[in-house]
């Protein structure tokens, strides 16, 4: 009997031992108040971990507390703290699905007592096994849950004892794990809704805005699975393949910013698998490397702009360093990786030319372009990342800690901006204390979502901590700060999302070995072409797959990267349905290019003679032209969308009168120029008007003036139109027009100068060189 | 074969057309000057931002220096500085931090415009990030959707004028209406002169690219053209391109209005004058003043805030001297609104400098600005409770937020936030 007894003593006792693992919600009645509280506990053996987090008007009780204690029997024990130093305690019972006991919350100036009941979710999984839905894989995990959440709810993260995680490389098992945060009954009140709003407890506070499109993607999810049809095949917009010809305008502008030649239009229209060369031929083409050093530009914003005409091209080369660098790693088909790893720097005569300005020594290079070399004063040599003016443009000081330039190039090689956290700083944290900022940022959970993160990346750069201007810094200050001074400033050893490393050679390998390096820089590749991330199915699910083929096949050649998305139906087809994001607008750079390459106009301006030529140290006299399209002097730079990297950081594709009215400018110098220039040159060697005369009268000259116009239609658009076709007629007529009209006609200021002939040509370039087909493409 | 010309171009077919203002320009029937602005009930909207992050505890946000249990440091100690402490003055309702000694500048700007300014204390910008708070402080939001309120304002008073939204310089957030905004340089004008050609020979002559007469021709020409590109792949954008285009056209009319950026605010006010009563546009953004991100030494800012009264009551001063379209003076109808990404924190640091902190003020002279001070900190700095409508501490109010600004700011230039701010109570004790 005795036997009897002590057996159902354990079976009751194993009974009562059930596992705590789970997700729970529950309140804390505390007097004046009941407090919302969502807790992750998991159980190994009779220990019990995890996070609860109270959603109290009580300030000091309120926040994420990391507890443990153990479980005996029915009997659960658990402490914990939070950020703000209020210990909790709390003795429980646990019966069923519930945990019920009284806790208490002790700490500076503060003391509560209340009843904590936990309950534990009841999942009710979706009828609805997960499945292999496009929708999931691009929007909710490409754009949403790998970028966001799986900073913490992965294993290992600080959300692993969370219902939700990730799993890297299955997608069913992550969709899965998301699914049962959905509340099929209230889609609005589910889960996955509200903790990333910070509209329930949560650990990692907010990491979306309401309303933004994570919050949209995320609830377009939830509805579809609480209707049941995630796994039917989302609706895209049909996309159907565009015409060799107009691929390879689109092609030829997104990679150079020219219109192909005519024979390579004709080439592809005879053979569209001519498409494929002709991209490789633009990929190895100057042009290309200049819109390659635009677009990490966008990302850097190191660029700087001199408006002393003769330290322009100087100051160019300076600030452009870590630019010329990413494009001799393109140029040379090297690993794209070595915008991390490289052990060398690049440089060119100029760049090296004024110890004043670029004080840093450096094996001098010989040769007029950009070569590779190495700074001689100690620093590693770990690509972008030991350039040197990106320290001047983006300093630091004692409070920032470097995290600001560990931002940049988080942002750069992972394209993630910690900035994008909508968190609040305001609660609870003395600024003005830097005891308590480093408290907060190593200790209170959805300070230590970004920091934790952040921070021991910002911990390579100490030694740039001298870094800070050009001028002022002794040819021996980059790397000579304290490498240990993570071990106050932050307390977080230098690592990149939890990997270790000691200086910016491991920093550059970490950040490039890591699997955000290749989803980064494929999506920059994207950038390059569309103007803006990927976001269709279609796109997203290319993307991954890009990424993959460029890690395992193409060994990190950026020129290889860039093809795949040519030759991807991505690019070489277009939504059937007018899409305007689809439509892109050039660029000041192309713009410029494209004119000057169609016309020979490149609208500029002569150098000015403004430094002194008797000082010995002032800069050669410059002889070229500068131009007025891209640079910040007359405004056209930055009407036209472009950047300076200082007051106007992003790319503006928008049309609006600024624009409409620079464009209607050069269309008109640029027709002028042509007239001028071309009629005064040999058939052969002219722009656009071969085989014009100059004086083809319309009612005689229809035939050979419809034959030019065609000619032009092709040279301008990259169409082929037939002579008989609307649009030759319409600009036939117009060269009509403007033949017979012979108002204001004349050699002085106000007038129209020029033949009859003279003026129809004129006036036909400008009408055609301000088509829309100029700017959007 | 279709065709929209007619064979004589007479002036009901220019105008059918809306073409340029060079062919009217060009023709005697008198149509030289039409405005598009709202002259039943103009409001114009000035914003000037103060880049980096001002310390508003030395004008706006009054907390007494000699109270040791306020724990805010107005000044670097004098022992250091050399420099006499501030004090707390009142003029017209606005109670300010004043230094006749290093800032006397201010003390002049609330004698002259206390009777018609708002200070807002206690804004909660959320972020201590220079970008991100900008675009708090703006737009209310993180999200590069949302347009700005200088925009949106845009959109409320003027979205049919050429530019609606004129951005001289700084920061500016479009999102759904970036058809309504624009950057003018410094030679826009030259643009604006777009069909006219440097000679050959002397670049001080221009000849025209064509005739007035030949410029209608063009634009029938490229509208016939359009109709043919409608189904083709820039369809999408067309439109857009269309309505650039019109819209420059407009302002190509008004080009003689075209302000420039000017950092003497007398100059700038009679620019920005022309530019409204042109109809050109109705809300301007400008960044003007700089230099407040004082991490060290800061004494630096006594500096910035001479440069910006200075400038603030030399640009009243000149709004106020003209006359507006319905009201007396221009300053009638114009709301001027200065703010800052963030305010800096309460004490100094080790450097005698203030760092980054989330709580800030800003600052509404002109129309429909109910005068005094709004909202309000603790101790610490930080934003208290306020009633949003009498913008008094209320233990039933909530913290003032920059969404709530945003809202007020609407609210007070006639929108109806919700339409642009879905949910969010709007600041209003600000407004008359």
């Amino acid at each position: 009997m005795l036997l009897h007894a002590m057996l159902a003593v354990l079976l009751a006792a194993s009974a009562a031992r059930a596992d705590l693992s789970a997700s729970y919600d529950g309140s804390l009645a505390m007097p004046g108040e009941t407090a919302l509280v969502a807790g992750a506990l998991t159980q190994a053996k009779a220990a019990v971990t995890g996070t609860m987090a109270v959603q109290s008007a009580d300030a000091a009780a309120a926040g994420v507390y990391f507890v443990s204690g153990k479980v005996r029997g029915p009997r659960l024990t658990l402490t914990g703290m939070n950020a703000s130093g209020i210990r909790l305690r709390w003795r429980a019972a646990v019966k069923k699905g519930t945990v019920r006991g009284r806790a208490s919350m002790r700490g500076p100036g503060h003391q509560a007592k209340g009843m904590l009941i936990l309950t534990r979710r009841v999942v009710n999984p979706p009828s609805t096994p997960p499945c292999d839905s496009s929708y999931f894989t691009a929007q909710v995990l490409g754009r949403v849950v790998q970028p966001i959440c799986a900073n913490c709810h992965v294993a290992g993260g600080s959300a692993q004892s969370a219902n939700f995680r990730f799993t890297a490389g299955d997608p069913l098992a992550t969709q899965q794990s998301l699914d049962l945060s959905i509340d099929v009954a209230n889609p609005a009140e589910s889960r996955i809704l509200k903790k990333p709003l910070g509209e329930l407890p949560h650990g990692g506070g907010q990491q979306i805005s309401p309303g933004s499109e994570e919050h949209q993607i995320l609830q377009q999810w939830v509805t579809l699975v609480a209707t049941g049809r995630q796994c039917e095949t989302q609706p895209e917009a049909p996309l159907v393949p565009i015409a060799p010809a107009e691929l390879l305008v689109r092609a030829s502008m997104d990679l150079r910013g020219l219109r192909p030649t005519l024979a390579e239009l004709d080439a592809v229209e005879t053979d569209p698998n001519a498409y494929a060369a002709l991209v490789d031929q633009y990929l190895h083409t100057p042009e290309f490397l200049e819109r390659v050093k635009d677009l990490y530009d966008d990302a850097l914003l190191v660029r700087r702009e001199d408006f002393t005409d003769e330290a322009r091209d100087k100051t160019w080369a300076i600030y452009g360093e870590a630019l010329e660098l990413i494009a001799w790693i393109v140029a040379n088909d090297r690993p794209f990786t070595e915008i991390g790893t490289a052990n060398y720097t690049v440089a060119n005569p100029l760049f090296q030319s004024d110890p004043t300005r670029m004080p840093f020594p450096m094996a001098p290079v010989a040769g007029p372009g950009w070569q590779p070399t190495v700074y001689a004063d100690g620093r590693p040599h770990a690509g972008l990342l030991s350039t040197s003016a990106f320290y001047e443009v983006w300093d630091t000081n004692n409070t920032n800690k470097n995290r600001r330039r560990a931002n940049r190039w988080s942002i750069l090689f992972h394209c993630y901006n910690f900035l994008d956290t909508p968190v609040d700083v305001t609660r609870n944290v003395d600024n003005n204390d830097a005891d308590a900022v480093l408290n907060a940022v190593t200790t209170r959970p959805d300070c230590k979502a970004c920091h934790d993160r952040l921070d021991p990346l910002a911990s390579f750069l100490f030694p740039l901590d001298n870094m800070s201007s050009l001028q002022d810094v002794a040819a021996t200050d980059f790397f000579s700060g304290d490498p240990e001074r993570w071990r106050d400033a932050n307390k977080r050893p230098p690592a990149v999302y939890g990997v270790p490393g000691t200086d910016i050679r491991d920093m550059g390998r970490l950040l490039t070995a890591h699997p955000k390096f290749a989803e980064c820089q494929t999506k920059r590749a994207f950038k390059l072409l569309f103007l803006r991330d990927p976001k269709t199915s279609t796109e997203l699910t290319t993307a991954a797959e890009v990424a993959s083929h460029w890690t395992t096949d193409d060994g990190y050649n950026f020129r290889q990267l860039v093809k795949r998305w040519m030759l991807s139906d991505a690019y070489r087809k277009r939504p059937q349905t007018g899409d305007a994001e689809w439509v892109r607008r050039t660029s000041p750079e192309r713009l410029e290019l494209l004119v000057k390459d169609l016309t020979g106009f490149v609208w500029e301006r002569d150098p000015d003679d403004d430094e002194p030529d008797a000082d010995p140290a002032s800069d050669p006299p410059r002889m070229t032209p500068v131009p007025l399209l891209t640079n910040e002097e007359r405004g056209f730079k930055v009407i036209l969308g472009g950047i300076n990297g200082v007051s106007v950081s992003g790319r503006s594709n928008s049309l609006n009168a600024s624009v409409a009215m620079v464009q209607r400018k050069l269309a008109a110098m640029a027709a002028d120029y042509v007239l001028t220039n071309d009629l005064a040159l040999p058939d052969g060697q002219r722009k656009l008007l071969n085989g014009v005369t100059g004086a083809e009268d319309p009612s005689v000259d229809a035939a050979t003036l419809r034959a030019d116009i065609v000619a032009l239609i092709r040279r301008l658009y990259g169409q082929r139109v037939a002579p008989d076709s609307p649009q030759v007629g319409g600009w036939l007529q117009l060269y009509r027009r403007l033949y017979d009209d012979r108002t204001q006609g004349g050699m002085n200021s106000g007038q129209v100068l020029g033949t009859q002939g003279e003026r129809a040509w004129r006036g036909l370039l400008v009408a055609m060189l301000r088509s829309p087909k100029i700017l959007l493409y | 074969m279709r065709t929209l010309w007619a064979d004589q171009v007479t002036r009901r077919t220019l105008l059918k057309l809306g073409v340029s203002s060079a062919v009217l320009m060009a023709l005697p029937w008198g149509l030289r000057r039409e405005a598009w602005a709202d002259t039943a009930n103009p409001h114009f909207v000035v914003t000037l931002v103060g880049d980096g992050g001002w310390d508003v505890t030395q004008v706006f946000d009054v907390h007494d220096p000699l109270d040791a249990t306020d724990g805010v440091d107005v000044d670097v100690p004098q022992a250091i500085s050399g420099l006499p402490p501030s004090q707390i003055a009142m003029v017209g309702g606005i109670t300010y931090m004043s230094n006749p000694t290093t800032r006397p500048a201010v003390d002049a700007f609330f004698t002259n415009w206390a009777s018609r300014s708002a200070v807002v204390n206690g804004v909660n910008t959320r972020s201590t990030s220079h970008d991100q708070s900008r675009q708090l402080v703006l737009t209310g939001y993180l999200d590069p959707t949302r347009a700005d309120f200088a925009v949106m304002a845009a959109n409320q008073n003027g979205a049919d004028m050429p530019l609606p939204h004129l951005l001289l310089s700084g920061p500016s957030f479009a999102g759904p209406f970036a058809g309504l905004s624009g950057r003018v340089g410094d030679q826009l004008g030259d643009a604006l002169a777009y069909n006219r050609v440097p000679d050959r020979v002397d670049p001080n002559i221009e000849h025209l690219a064509v005739s007035a007469l030949g410029e209608a021709y063009v634009q029938q020409a490229l509208e016939w053209q359009r109709t043919l590109d409608a189904p083709g792949a820039l369809s999408a954008r067309l439109d857009q391109f269309s309505d650039a285009n019109q819209r420059g056209e407009k302002l190509v009319r008004l080009a003689a209005s075209l302000p420039q950026n000017s950092n003497n605010g007398a100059q700038l006010a009679t620019s920005l004058g022309s530019a409204f009563r042109s109809g050109m546009t109705t809300s301007v953004t400008l960044s003007n003043v700089g230099g407040f991100d004082t991490h060290s030494d800061n004494t630096q800012q006594n500096a910035r805030w001479e440069e910006l009264f200075s400038f603030l009551d030399q640009f009243l001063t000149g709004l106020a001297a003209q006359p507006g379209l319905r009201a007396a003076s221009l300053l009638d109808e114009t709301t001027v609104v200065y703010c800052s990404e963030f305010g800096r924190t309460p004490q100094l640091n080790g450097d005698n400098g203030k760092d980054h902190h989330p709580w800030t003020s800003m600052l509404l002279v002109g129309k429909r600005v109910r005068p005094g001070t709004v909202g309000m900190t603790d101790g610490q700095q930080e934003g208290v409770k306020v009633n949003f409508s009498t913008g008094q501490p209320d233990d039933t109010g909530q913290i003032i937020d920059v969404q709530n600004t945003v809202a007020g700011i609407l609210t007070l230039v006639g929108a109806n936030s919700s339409t642009y701010l879905a949910g969010v109570k709007p600041f209003t004790a600000m407004i008359a």
